[in-house]
């Protein structure tokens, strides 16, 4: 038998072999006796009939059909005789046997490419290290003031402080009516910077019971006009700061003063901050180590990975089913590169955890629970059980392992970032 | 001409007596006899034949439905001969197998 293993593009292989008759026949003896075995002859009981006569009347087609068996177990014995790891599906590309003396098959097939981790220590990576302006916690303390205000019904909206309830009709250019572009009873916040300007000028003083025509502007950009009809107008009264407030936005009691609130409010926005700036660490951690080792990306890696992402896609729709118009092929196409780095993290992810030794130990899962066990109400000893059993948890508390030892050993600058009030 | 080897009987049982005995079965014509059968063998398969041994298969009764009413008749007999050969020879009935 002659075996010859090609290198394709990444880490696919070719396997050419070639095995003589004489290293046939043991195999289609097999072939011929397990249809035998099956065989139903005039004459005989099934399975009786005799081989020689099996092999007189079906030899030839029996051979032919067992050529992909032969290689087959021709192709496994190698794969396990050279201890590969193999990825895919392999595949018979080629195959030509000339009847009393050779087979030859190709067959190509992927691999877990070999990785070694040369570069992790040493990565230069810069924190974002947040700082909260003034209007930023300004912004947030207003809009919670406008999540808790109460409206006092008004007769007419003489600043931004407004909730204005209105109908809308288009109208063409002479001024009718166009049927069915309307809209009954919208209520508008005057305050909010996302209407249309033409649109808040033309609120401007407006009355319960009055009607206006505003020139704007349509899609297209082409002029347009509305009919706007006030039926109520409401003046928003914001909450006072005090005590009482303070209780119900941080829940907690020891919040006395609008400073000691302020602090509070910038202290929430910072952990949301730091949370971000962890994430963005990570990221840029992940794809730097991407770059510093070159890895190859198995076929079979990322079809995993794309068919991952159009599940959980999948479950952005009602009963999880795709919409109509929605291309698998094109789907993949355009998500293709973030699962080629994805697979590449996760090879080297786990040869990371292989190398190192990394595993995920009990005070781990008990951190884990311990954070989570108030967000779910469940005391932490009951859920450190499930999490145990859960895959998920377990590879996100390696991951993060992971990251920490190469953050440990990185060049980390930390750059500062203003948060000003959000546009 | 009268035709003496209609066709070799192959079934498992024959195929037992041909590894155990060296027996052969054939179907033969009707009317012939042992004396031609042997001589036919012996020519037809370039062997020795020590013994042949005939019988004679009784054709089934079988009825048919017809419009005009039941008819009735009978299949044909056949004539079955066992030949045994001499114990150096041999028979390939299914050709020469590589």
């Amino acid at each position: 038998m002659d075996l010859k293993l090609n290198d394709l593009e990444n880490s696919k292989k070719e396997l050419i072999a070639e095995l003589s008759y004489e290293e046939l026949v043991p195999h289609f003896d097999k072939a011929i006796e397990k249809y035998r075995k099956k065989s139903n002859i005039p004459g005989f009981r099934k399975g009786k009939a005799p081989l020689n006569m099996i092999k007189k009347l079906y030899g030839e087609g029996i051979e032919y059909s067992s050529l992909e068996d032969i290689a087959n177990d021709v192709f496994v014995k190698y794969i396990i005789d050279n201890k590969m790891d193999l990825m895919s599906k392999a595949s018979i590309t080629d195959m030509d046997y000339k009847p009393k003396e050779k087979l030859t098959f190709k067959v190509e097939f992927e691999i877990m490419p070999e990785i070694k981790i040369e570069n992790f220590e040493g990565l230069e990576l810069k924190k974002t290290k947040y700082i909260i302006d003034d209007s930023r916690v300004e912004d947030e303390i207003q809009y919670h003031r406008l999540r808790n205000a109460t409206n006092e019904i008004d007769g007419v909206a003489l600043d931004d402080n407004y909730i204005i309830t209105v109908d809308l009709q288009n109208l063409d250019e002479n001024g009718n009516i166009i049927i069915g572009q309307s809209q009954k009873d919208l209520r508008i916040y005057l305050g909010n910077d996302n209407i249309f300007p033409e649109f808040k000028e033309g609120f401007k003083g407006i009355k319960e019971g009055e009607v206006r025509i505003i020139d704007s502007k349509n899609a297209e950009g082409g002029d347009k006009k509305v009919q706007v009809t006030c039926t109520k107008v409401e003046k928003v009264v914001l909450p006072e700061l005090n005590e009482d407030f303070f209780k119900i936005i941080t829940n907690k009691e020891d919040i006395k003063t609008e400073e000691e609130f302020r602090a509070e409010i910038r202290n929430e926005i910072q952990k949301i901050y730091d949370g971000i700036s962890d994430r963005k660490l990570d990221n840029d951690t992940v794809n730097e180590m991407i770059k510093a080792n070159d890895i190859p990306a198995p076929e079979r890696y990322i079809d995993v990975i794309l068919n991952g992402m159009i599940e959980d896609y999948k479950r952005q729709f009602p009963k999880q089913q795709l919409p109509k118009d929605f291309s698998v092929e094109d789907f993949k196409k355009e998500k293709r590169v973030d699962a080629i780095l994805q697979a590449k993290w996760y090879l080297i992810r786990e040869k990371m955890i292989e190398d190192f030794k990394i595993t995920a130990e009990e005070e781990d899962y008990l951190k884990i629970a311990e954070e989570n066990a108030g967000r779910y109400n469940i005391p932490a000893d009951k859920l450190i059980e499930a999490y145990k059993e859960n895959e998920d948890v377990k590879m996100k508390i390696l991951n993060d392992k992971v990251l920490d030892m190469i953050l440990k050993k990185a060049k980390i600058e930390e750059v500062e970032e203003e948060v000003k009030k959000e546009d | 001409m009268k035709t003496i080897l209609v066709k070799p009987l192959i079934t498992e049982k024959n195929t037992l007596l041909q590894e155990t005995l060296n027996q052969y079965s054939f179907e033969v014509g009707i009317k012939s006899n042992k004396i031609e059968i042997k001589r036919a063998v012996e020519k037809k398969f370039n062997v020795r034949v020590s013994n042949v041994r005939t019988l004679v298969l009784k054709g089934k009764k079988k009825s048919q439905m017809t419009r005009k009413g039941r008819f009735e008749g009978y299949r044909a007999d056949r004539k079955k001969a066992i030949v045994t050969l001499h114990k150096e020879d041999k028979i390939e009935l299914l050709g020469n197998i590589e």
